[in-house]
């Protein structure tokens, strides 16, 4: 606009001075004429002189060429040097040479954008075409059809090239190696665990909870049962032909459990030692998880402190841990076989103390007992030997910390004696002997319901003679025993939950639950395990609700425990202390007779 | 008017451009973020700085000022650009300059002008 105006001007200016024009124009043509001579092209004379045309701000005034004599001289002044300076010109007006400049580029890379998602949506044409108008404003709206159809040849492209590289047959190398591969492995594991659950599962949706079609239902009858059986897990690979050595409830999760087996005679490809992890809640029939190991074992538990470990004592000696984050079958994490740690069987492992201050115990059939730290199991923290009277070593063959007790704790041992011993201090080791038994001791229990009144002095203990003897470690003699079985007892244990309550097991398959405030002569509930194999073991729930019992065949089975029996009233630890006075009174009496 | 400094070699110097030019631009939008409202002006004025100082150097030159401003996006950008002109006497420069929200390029080509 500026240039107009003064091209405006200029003519202006021309056409008000007519001589001056014509003028003008002679010297033009004159100055043609010169250059004509020196061979220039005369388009100089035409040359505007420069101006920059911007937007809207015009600042560049004095850019603007000045009416007509300047430029006439810059002509003029051009032509002349040009005269002048003929040299100079020639060249460049003659040959001008032109040629392609090297490419110039600019770029700027994208940022890469880490993103994880775990969806995979392949993009439908339609999809990404209405995302991208989505995306847009309405003031491009002008702007969003081209985009838009750009997308969709995008999209066309990819479709094609997808179609080209989908289906493409993979060797038989190829495929092995995938089904071997680290990441399919998991996978594979986590998936068919989860599926297993869902398969299992038998929801009845047609439940009607008023109780109308409840007709023939088991609810009525169970209404006054004690002991159902719930579960019974066993598996056709690992379980057959075993022994079930050891129990465990998780205290993380209420519906796991651990069960230990030994060795299975018929099969010596298998591995002697297997731990079984089962799971309560859902009705699958195959195990949560699956741990081996080389020889057999012995005692298996949670690992308390730590929700991811189990640990296991073996036959041999050997401690063993398994962690269930790793996809390994066999254990993480296993001791040595020295002389330092433990060269016989380990019956008893057991996890002592608290959050930050736990201790792995562990105490072989040689008497030795050894503590360990979870995180090193390459050597043991401390060790002790059981020896009573300076000679004779104990062979233990099961072992009870008393509840919120991390120093004392007792034993039991083949020759029948019971001992409680500590762990630490001037006088540890075995402190004093409970005989009693006349047969080797099979299981021991501390008393663990807490409550209003503290009986952890109690505890209990079975053996091959046949009976279950309650004991105080205030007093070397038992104070009762319980005399109803028939057979070898092997495990017995309190209820975590009711002060008066406890279970055992014996050789004939019978579970006896016994409850010192009803009744001290019999049990209060008593059932045979079908096929009446040998009961191995027996473990209560965390919960104290239900009961978990191993036979001698490989089997696992949970017994849900009927209310009335199990839930403690609020007097049970009143009226347990009156049972416990009666019961020392009855032994004093006993006693007088028997010295009179 | 236009008196360019005739006698002199008129041949392109691309580094002396580049420093103008990068000065011109710290001039401009030295410490400021993206926005929107002002990246016009900021073109605008880029370009004309450039150019005055570019003509105030009065050699004999036809210039061409191109500024791009992007907003650091994530995006990638790539331009590319090649002339057809006498290689002896012509030239061209690109300045690349970035902050923590955006791109700047200016490229400035200078065609000597046929005297």
């Amino acid at each position: 606009m500026c240039g107009d105006s003064k091209r405006g001007g200029e003519a202006t200016g021309g056409s008000s001075a007519g001589h001056e024009d014509s003028d003008l124009e002679r010297k033009r043509r004159e100055a043609e004429a010169l250059l004509q001579s020196v061979g220039i092209t005369p388009d100089v004379p035409h040359a505007q002189p420069l101006r920059v045309v911007t937007e809207d701000t015009c600042l560049f005034h004095y850019l603007v060429p000045a009416p007509m004599s300047p430029s006439n001289k810059s002509v003029g002044s051009d032509a002349g040097s040009q005269d002048s300076g003929d040299g100079n010109a020639g060249p460049r007006r003659g040959a001008v040479r032109l040629g392609m400049s090297k490419v110039t580029q600019v770029d700027f890379l994208p940022k890469e954008m880490v993103s994880y998602s775990k969806e995979t949506q392949t993009p439908t044409e339609a999809m990404t075409h209405t995302d991208q108008k989505a995306d847009e404003e309405e003031d491009e709206e002008i702007t969003a059809p081209p985009p838009a159809e750009d997308n969709q040849e995008d999209n066309d492209e990819q479709g094609e090239q997808q179609q080209e590289d989908a289906p493409k047959e993979l060797t038989e190398e190829e495929k092995l190696q995938l089904l071997h591969s680290d990441d399919f492995l998991s996978f594979f594991e986590r998936g068919s665990r989860i599926v297993e659950r869902a398969l299992a599962e038998q929801v009845d949706v047609c439940f009607d909870y008023s109780g109308r079609d409840l007709e023939d239902k088991e609810g009525d009858l169970q209404a006054g049962a004690k002991l159902v059986l719930n579960r019974q897990f066993a598996d056709e690979r690992w379980t057959k032909n075993r022994v079930v050595t050891c129990l465990d409830w998780s205290p993380q999760y209420p519906e796991l459990l651990v069960a230990s087996y030994n060795n299975n005679e018929d099969a010596p490809h298998e591995p002697d030692g297997v731990a079984l992890v089962w799971n309560m809640k859902y009705k699958k029939p195959t195990p949560e998880y699956i741990f081996h190991c080389q020889s057999e074992v012995m005692s298996a538990g949670f690992a308390k402190f730590h929700p991811n470990l189990v640990v296991g004592g073996t036959y041999s000696g050997q401690i063993v841990l398994w962690d269930n984050r790793s996809n390994k079958r066999t254990p993480v994490q296993r001791t040595p076989l020295s002389a330092a740690a433990h060269t016989h069987p380990v019956y008893c492992v057991n996890v002592v103390g608290t959050q930050n201050a736990n201790n792995l115990i562990s105490i072989s059939t040689d008497g030795k007992m050894c503590s360990w730290s979870l995180d090193m199991l390459s050597q043991p923290q401390d060790s002790l030997e059981l020896v009573f009277k300076q000679s004779k070593a104990v062979a233990v063959t099961s072992m009870a910390f008393p509840l919120g007790d991390v120093n004392n704790f007792v034993v039991g041992s083949e020759d029948g004696s019971v001992y409680t011993a500590c762990r630490h201090g001037s006088k540890a080791g075995i402190t004093e002997v409970f005989e009693g038994h006349h047969g080797p001791v099979t299981g021991l229990s501390c008393h663990s319901a807490g409550g209003p009144v503290d009986f952890s002095h109690l505890f209990i203990s079975s053996s091959f003679d046949w009976t279950v003897k309650l004991w105080s470690t205030k007093s070397t003699r038992p104070l009762y025993s319980f005399e109803d079985s028939c057979d070898y007892v092997y495990d017995a244990m309190w209820s975590p939950t009711h002060p008066a309550l406890f279970a055992c097991v014996d050789l004939a398959g019978r579970l006896d639950l016994w409850n010192l405030n009803n009744d001290t002569e019999v049990p209060t509930a008593s059932v045979y395990v079908d096929g009446a194999p040998a009961l191995n073991r027996v473990r209560w729930s965390h919960t104290g609700k239900e009961i978990a019992t191993g036979d001698s065949e490989g089997q696992v089975q949970v017994y849900d425990v009927g209310e009335q029996i199990c839930v403690p009233k609020a007097d049970e630890w009143t009226r347990f202390v009156r049972t416990l006075a009666e019961i020392n009174e009855n032994r004093d009496e006993a006693e007088e007779l028997a010295n009179a | 008017m236009e008196e360019f400094n005739s006698g002199e070699e008129v041949v392109f110097n691309p580094d002396e451009i580049s420093v103008s030019v990068k000065e011109c631009v710290e001039g401009v939008i030295g410490g400021t973020d993206y926005n929107q409202s002002k990246v016009n002006q900021w073109t605008a004025s880029i370009v004309e700085h450039s150019l005055t100082h570019l003509v105030k150097q009065g050699r004999p030159f036809k210039y061409i000022v191109n500024c791009t401003i992007m907003q650091k996006s994530g995006a990638g950008l790539h331009t590319a650009n090649s002339c057809y002109w006498d290689t002896a006497t012509d030239g061209s420069c690109t300045v690349r300059w970035e902050n923590r929200t955006m791109y700047c390029v200016v490229s400035v080509f200078a065609v000597a002008v046929a005297l």
